[in-house]
């Protein structure tokens, strides 16, 4: 396969461009896209109306798992009506994936092109997700079809840069590569932190340059974006990660003249849903998940009464998700939406409630690099919160029987945060009494 | 009418046509729209037309082989199903479709479509499957038999059960260590990784 090289060395030889900190080998092959032209058709056709029940397809799609996904062998009663007794099946959770991930990943699946994400998350354990390339490039079609819904004309060719990742964080991998879903268009992943760039002045003049037909990243990512002043002209932009409030939306609609998509996915799920053109609730994406509302102990919620936003379905072949509790609430509408779109909306989505943290000179701090600091210690848990004074509080629950240096850890936190006052405290029973304890929190508003 | 003997039914689905034997579309060298043979055959056996939403799980929603595996099964249980005395019973089509949505794809996820043309006990478990959506069971048999003989070939529930114990460990201990090789290589996010 000949890649054009024109697109990847105007990323790579600008004269502004970052110092990219990693080459990626290209993992899609030609029956990945065969199989990605395949997924288009299929979301392009069969998306539309949805009830509260599964589909024939979601549902045997489950049935195709019992045999062979051990943790749904032990938990799901053999014989059992799935769709009769749909209420009844198990769900699954978040610490099932950070505790016995091994055991979703189906017996017979070929473990050769798996990859590893790490996520942080807000709660709890840091999660590995296990992965397919293949999946992960079914995003870029989803992104199309959000995109298509919000009267964008998204038709990148092989000389333009389809789309830059902005991050903002101390350290990240960054590089540049190409899309072959998208016609081999450029793409790259970008730290917007100076220290990455050549020149104070370079992130402005380099995306400035690449003419990105989109920029995705989260919400921290763009509140620096605003303040570095990029005169970037994208098509438009996604905010990923956790949710961005309607005020920084609106300011980065107007610095960059495009529609802002607030973007609703985990890394365990994959996409979820998009903010609607109007504004007003996420429409479910993907036509080949099944998402259902439950109240606290696992039940139905009432029609239109909040609950967990719960998934069932996905391509991802390594993590078979069977009513999936992402932690996130809200409550589902079916009633037709002005905007056109006939998938069901999510309303009063609440809970990627965005943690973010400030350094004692003012730059952001993203949590992630805080969980960067705090893995290399041996931690059972950790609480780690800033308040609205800028002064931060550690608790720490240390891995019995092993030494922990907390001098070590407090000079690692004293690199990323400056001279802020830092409040230390060992707690052995941490999480003890309140189990959902958050590992992140933060006083500090986005917009501040 | 043919009597309804395990060894006359074996014989019936091993002079399976070819078009039922033919690879479905959507695949390479794909020639029969399984969607297609399943609408014609829910409308002969229950007298209404299938609800598009049923039809919509008759086609193939990935290029992979597990899914080629489940509509080449499907084929062998139409082909079943067609049989005159199972086509005049009537099944009830909650029953079939539960069948077909749901115990079929189970089947075809631990079980190759070929073997139940070459192996008698995986044609014995898809007649017997069959048989039951259709409210049927073998001459001489009584419901209690049947449902008996039915757990004795069951493929699912075997490997359910080696799903759920030894085989587990072994391969828990295979992906853990994949995972962390693979975690160390800080896998490329593209576009968004959420
Ligand atoms: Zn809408």
């Amino acid at each position: 396969m000949t890649l054009p090289a024109g697109v990847l060395l105007r990323m790579a030889e600008h004269p502004d461009a970052p110092r990219f900190n990693r080459v990626v080998q290209e993992l899609l092959g030609e029956a990945d896209l065969a199989a990605l032209d395949r997924y288009r058709g299929e979301l392009a056709s069969r998306r539309g109306r949805r009830s509260t029940s599964p589909s024939p397809e979601i549902l045997q799609t489950v049935a195709g798992w019992l045999p062979r996904v051990p943790l749904l062998a032990c938990t799901v009663p053999a014989g059992m009506d799935f769709e009769r007794g749909w209420d009844e099946l198990p769900t699954t959770t978040r610490t099932d994936v950070a505790t016995r991930v091994w055991e979703l990943v189906p017996t017979d699946v070929d473990l050769a092109p798996m990859i590893v994400y790490r996520t942080a998350g807000t709660t709890g354990h840091p999660l590995l997700v296990p992965h397919h390339p293949r999946a992960v490039a079914s995003y870029q079609i989803l992104l199309e079809q959000a995109l298509a819904r919000h009267g964008v004309a998204f038709a990148p060719g092989g000389e333009d840069v389809a789309c830059l990742l902005l991050g903002a964080q101390a350290s990240t991998v960054t590089y540049a590569t190409t899309l072959p879903a998208w016609h081999h268009a450029g793409f790259a992943k970008l730290n917007l932190r100076p220290t990455e760039w050549p020149r104070p002045d370079s992130p402005r003049r380099y995306l400035g340059d690449m003419a990105p037909h989109l920029l995705t990243g989260d919400p921290i990512s763009f509140a620096e974006l605003l303040r570095l002043d990029v005169r970037a002209r994208p098509l438009a932009a996604v905010s990923t990660a956790v949710a961005m409030s309607s005020g920084l939306r609106q300011r980065l609609s107007l610095a960059l003249g495009c529609p802002v998509i607030d973007w609703y996915s985990l890394t365990e799920t994959g996409p979820i849903a998009y903010l609607c053109a109007t504004g007003e609730g996420y429409h479910l994406l993907p036509h080949d998940l099944h998402v259902e509302v439950l109240d606290g102990p696992g039940r139905p919620a009432a029609p239109g009464e909040r609950g967990e936003i719960t998934v069932t379905g996905g391509r991802n072949p390594y993590l078979p998700l069977l009513r999936y509790r992402t932690g996130d609430w809200g409550r589902l509408a079916f009633d037709p939406c002005p905007c056109g779109d006939p998938m069901p909306r999510i309303l009063d989505l609440e809970g990627r409630r965005p943690v973010l943290f400030r350094a004692a000179d003012g730059t952001l701090v993203n949590p992630v690099d805080v969980s960067r600091v705090l893995r290399r210690h041996p931690l059972v848990r950790h609480h780690f919160a800033q308040h609205a004074d800028g002064g931060c509080e550690l608790a720490l629950r240390p891995l019995p029987g092993t030494p922990l240096d907390t001098d070590a850890l407090v000079a690692e936190l004293a690199a990323l945060l400056g001279a802020v006052d830092l409040e230390l405290r060992i707690d052995p029973t941490l999480g003890d009494r309140d189990p959902k304890l958050a590992a992140y929190a933060s006083e500090l508003l986005l917009e501040e | 009418m043919t009597s309804l003997t395990l060894s006359a039914l074996l014989r019936w689905l091993r002079e399976m046509p070819g078009a039922f034997r033919a690879q479905p579309v959507g695949f390479p060298g794909g020639e029969v729209r399984v969607r297609a043979v399943l609408a014609d055959l829910w409308e002969e056996v229950t007298g209404q037309p299938a609800p598009p939403a049923l039809l919509a799980a008759f086609e193939a929603q990935s290029d992979g082989k597990t899914e080629r595996n489940r509509l080449r099964l499907l084929l062998a249980a139409a082909h079943i199903l067609w049989h005159p005395t199972l086509r005049a019973s009537r099944p009830q089509p909650e029953r079939l479709r539960r069948f077909l949505i749901q115990e079929l794809p189970a089947m075809a996820a631990v079980v190759p479509a070929d073997s139940v043309l070459d192996d008698e006990e995986r044609g014995e478990e898809l007649i017997r499957l069959a048989l039951r959506a259709a409210g049927l069971h073998l001459e001489g048999e009584t419901a209690h038999d049947a449902e008996d003989r039915l757990k004795q070939v069951d493929s699912v529930e075997r490997h359910r059960v080696l799903a759920e114990a030894a085989q587990r460990e072994r391969r828990a201990r295979e992906v853990r260590e994949a995972m962390a090789r693979k975690a160390a290589e800080e896998a490329a996010a593209k576009v968004t990784r959420e």
